[in-house]
């Protein structure tokens, strides 16, 4: 027995340690030759997209240059799915060693990361309706009008200097899609956006056009960590030959971004004369201190706190409202009221709210055409309502029945038992599930970020984005939020031992 | 003989199988206090239910005033607010409502149920809980109440409907012997107003004590039907 014992213990280790020294041997295997390097396919084509006949590969002319530094430094390119605004962190990380997708050339870039050599020179252009063509040609015409972008870019820094200075609304996308849908059907007046994304979306949408003066111009660089600048070197010694044989020429005209910008970019660096990471636009001054950085955010900070809050006070509203209807319908209803209500709950809860969200907004957008604030308390307080509803549903049922037998023989109809007795006291009981889900709430408001609705978390990521750190806008979001919903949580605990009553 | 105000007739309630009332037959009427006896268990309290309408029966009859509710058809929610509307009930637990004053626990049902005009109700509420010696508790909450007081609340607030027939379950089980001769003279008063009360208790000698008729239970029905001299 005891030999068997200390058998199966030597066993137990054996197969322990061989699956520890094959996982480390796997890991060893995938480090040492591959050259790892992030990106978004989310972002699509031309820059990085799943391959629509092998939607597990990427393809697009920054996975060709994946590719072709790869090659050269004698390694296998392996593809890091990265969302866009998260790139700059995750290089610094160390989950990939480069950062391609259309990344723009930046002075906070500079600073702060090593990053190549420009390899394509792109213009921010303004893209407006075919019929408001004639008028809103600069953003100087776009005075009290709304312009999207895409969140945490050269063009968002823009749209922002454009507010102080001619009063225009920037509205942050968090791709570069919508956008273009939503200046056709007129959430916004005007896109501004590389040309090369403009481009893109005009070759399959109608309906707008793109203004030939540009804004500015930039560029399109690899990102690395600054400790990484060797290899960054490197690099720019194999773009630099990719420029001079013509490869790097062969790969965009591939992907049909070449234009007569590439050559003079390429003839520029290849004399070694300098280029700077924004023309036409005067970036917002780098390095500041965190002092700094505070003051000059926090304005921001409090006014998406202010949507924040107010976003998430209304979507409770309406979602308590409409569960305690589903909640009494499930209680008193009919057969098949019960069955569609206990339907609309079951739907709600069992997909993700960020799916919901997208419906309402873009989906159905041909139908309805929410606007972005109503389309996030809508779908904040449709999806919170069936939580709400199942706490209401429970605590009806949780309403002891002795008090429901007082009030009938009283001589109170079904209606008024609801109203005067059963209601308050299964609100009673209801008061500690629905603080906390107001405080879910409230932090969930933050997915509403994907329909343009500017809120705190969204706020607290350009801030990040911008000064290339988490730790102070995080820190300020965090007492932000804190802030919020302490004092909601201490209102309800006061509430409950005013309301406290025995059940017997 | 006075006017009838409840009769049962033959009433069968069986629950999960087990028979609770088997064909119990009693007539009640006005200005009697009528005592419903026996330990635990044998189905006083499912008689009162059954009077104020708040369980079904398999068989026989109820009539509450000339309104009957019948085993055989169920309970038909028209005849159960018309009995609803002669009958009030003092719960053993009082079940006041635990969110609401004293005062308002007992002006709710003559507003919302009857329609009379708050103000009236209010006065009405506060003569109600002087006479029953707790109008100095009327801005209190039911869980600051003691025993006693919650009763006498509890008995307010079934008389501020003026219901022809008051039903009491083990009225002195929480009382002592003060408190159980003061809740004797308050009933008697009552039914010396013409009102009439069935009054479920193991309580021997506060039956004896105030009540007109004795009714003994045993198995779920009545076995003796006994006047006190």
């Amino acid at each position: 027995m005891k030999f068997l014992r200390s058998s199966l213990r030597n066993l137990a280790v054996g197969l322990l340690a061989a699956a520890f020294l094959r996982a480390a041997d796997g890991a060893a295997a995938t480090s040492a030759g591959d050259f790892r390097w992030a990106g978004d396919p989310e972002g699509g084509a031309p820059f990085v997209e799943a391959d629509p006949r092998r939607p597990d590969q990427v393809v697009g002319f920054d996975v060709e240059i994946a590719e072709l530094i790869a090659r050269k430094i004698n390694r296998v390119p392996q593809f890091i799915n990265i969302t866009f605004t998260s790139i700059d962190q995750s290089i610094e990380r160390g989950d990939a060693e480069i950062g391609l997708s259309g990344i723009e050339d930046t002075p906070a870039r500079r600073a702060t990361m090593a990053p190549t050599i420009p390899y394509y020179e792109f213009r921010e252009v303004l893209s407006v309706r075919n019929a408001d063509r004639a008028r809103f040609r600069t953003l100087a015409d776009l005075k009290g009008r709304r312009v999207g972008t895409l969140g945490g870019t050269i063009a968002y820094d823009i749209l922002l200097n454009a507010e102080r200075e001619f009063g225009v609304q920037p509205v942050s996308y968090d791709d570069d899609v919508h956008p273009y849908s939503d200046l056709v059907i007129g959430r916004i007046d005007a896109v501004l956006l590389d040309n090369v994304l403009a481009e893109r979306r005009a070759r399959n949408l109608s309906g707008f056009a793109i203004q030939p003066q540009s804004v500015a111009i930039g560029h399109y660089v690899g990102i690395l960590a600054a400790r990484n600048s060797a290899l960054r070197d490197q690099i720019d010694d194999i773009l630099r030959t990719a420029m001079r044989d013509g490869t790097l020429e062969r790969i965009f005209r591939k992907w049909r971004v070449w234009n007569d910008d590439q050559p003079r970019l390429h003839a520029r660096l290849l004399a070694a004369q300098p280029v700077a990471a924004v023309t036409g636009f005067e970036a917002s001054p780098i390095a500041l201190t965190a002092w700094q950085a505070m003051l000059r955010y926090l304005p921001s900070l409090l006014r998406a706190s202010l949507v924040t809050i107010v976003l998430s006070c209304l979507a409770m509203l309406f979602a308590i409202v409409l569960g305690i209807s589903i909640a009494t319908g499930r209680v008193y209803g009919t057969r098949l009221m019960r069955w569609l209500l206990t339907g609309y709950v079951e739907l709600v809860r069992g997909t993700p709210i960020l799916l919901q969200l997208f419906v309402l907004y873009y989906g159905i957008a041909d139908l309805i055409r929410l606007p972005a604030f109503g389309a996030a308390l809508l779908g904040l307080g449709l999806n919170y309502a069936a939580y709400e509803s199942e706490i209401y549903r429970g605590a009806l049922q949780a309403v002891p029945v002795g008090q429901l037998e007082a009030a009938r023989i009283l001589g109170l109809s079904e209606t008024r038992v609801l109203t005067l007795v059963r209601g308050p006291l299964a609100f009673r009981l209801a008061l500690a599930p629905m603080t906390n889900d107001f405080i879910a709430l409230l932090k969930d408001s933050s997915l509403v970020s994907v329909l343009t609705v500017f809120e705190l978390t969204k706020q607290t990521q350009i801030f990040a984005t911008n000064i290339g750190s988490w730790v102070i806008p995080g820190l300020l979001c965090a007492a932000l939020y804190l802030a919020m919903s302490l004092p909601l949580a201490t209102l309800a605990r006061r509430l409950e031992q005013r309301w406290r009553f025995s059940t017997a | 003989m006075n006017h009838c105000v409840l009769r049962l007739q033959e009433v069968t309630l069986l629950r999960s199988g087990r028979q609770v009332l088997a064909g119990v037959t009693f007539d009640v009427h006005r200005g009697e206090l009528v005592a419903l006896m026996g330990p635990s268990g044998v189905g006083k309290t499912t008689m009162l239910r059954v009077i104020a309408g708040l369980e079904t029966f398999q068989s026989g009859t109820v009539h509450v005033e000339g309104i009957a509710i019948s085993g055989a058809n169920g309970h038909l929610p028209g005849q159960l607010r018309d009995v609803r509307a002669k009958v009030g009930m003092v719960f053993q637990f009082h079940h006041l409502f635990e969110h609401l004053s004293v005062l308002k626990n007992v002006w709710l049902a003559p507003v919302y149920a009857r329609g009379m005009p708050q103000r009236e109700a209010e006065n009405r509420a506060r003569a109600l809980l002087a006479a029953l010696g707790v109008e100095h508790r009327a801005h209190a909450f039911p869980r600051e109440l003691s025993g006693g007081e919650a009763q006498r609340v509890a008995i307010a607030r079934a008389l501020a409907v003026d219901p022809p027939l008051l039903l009491l379950d083990e009225p002195t089980a929480s009382l002592d012997a003060n408190r159980r001769a003061e809740l004797r003279d308050l009933l008697c008063g009552l039914t010396g107003a013409g009102r009439t009360l069935v009054v479920a208790t193991h309580d021997e000698p506060f039956a004896r004590d105030c009540a007109s008729r004795v009714l003994r239970v045993r198995e779920g029905s009545v076995f003796e039907d006994a006047a006190i001299a």
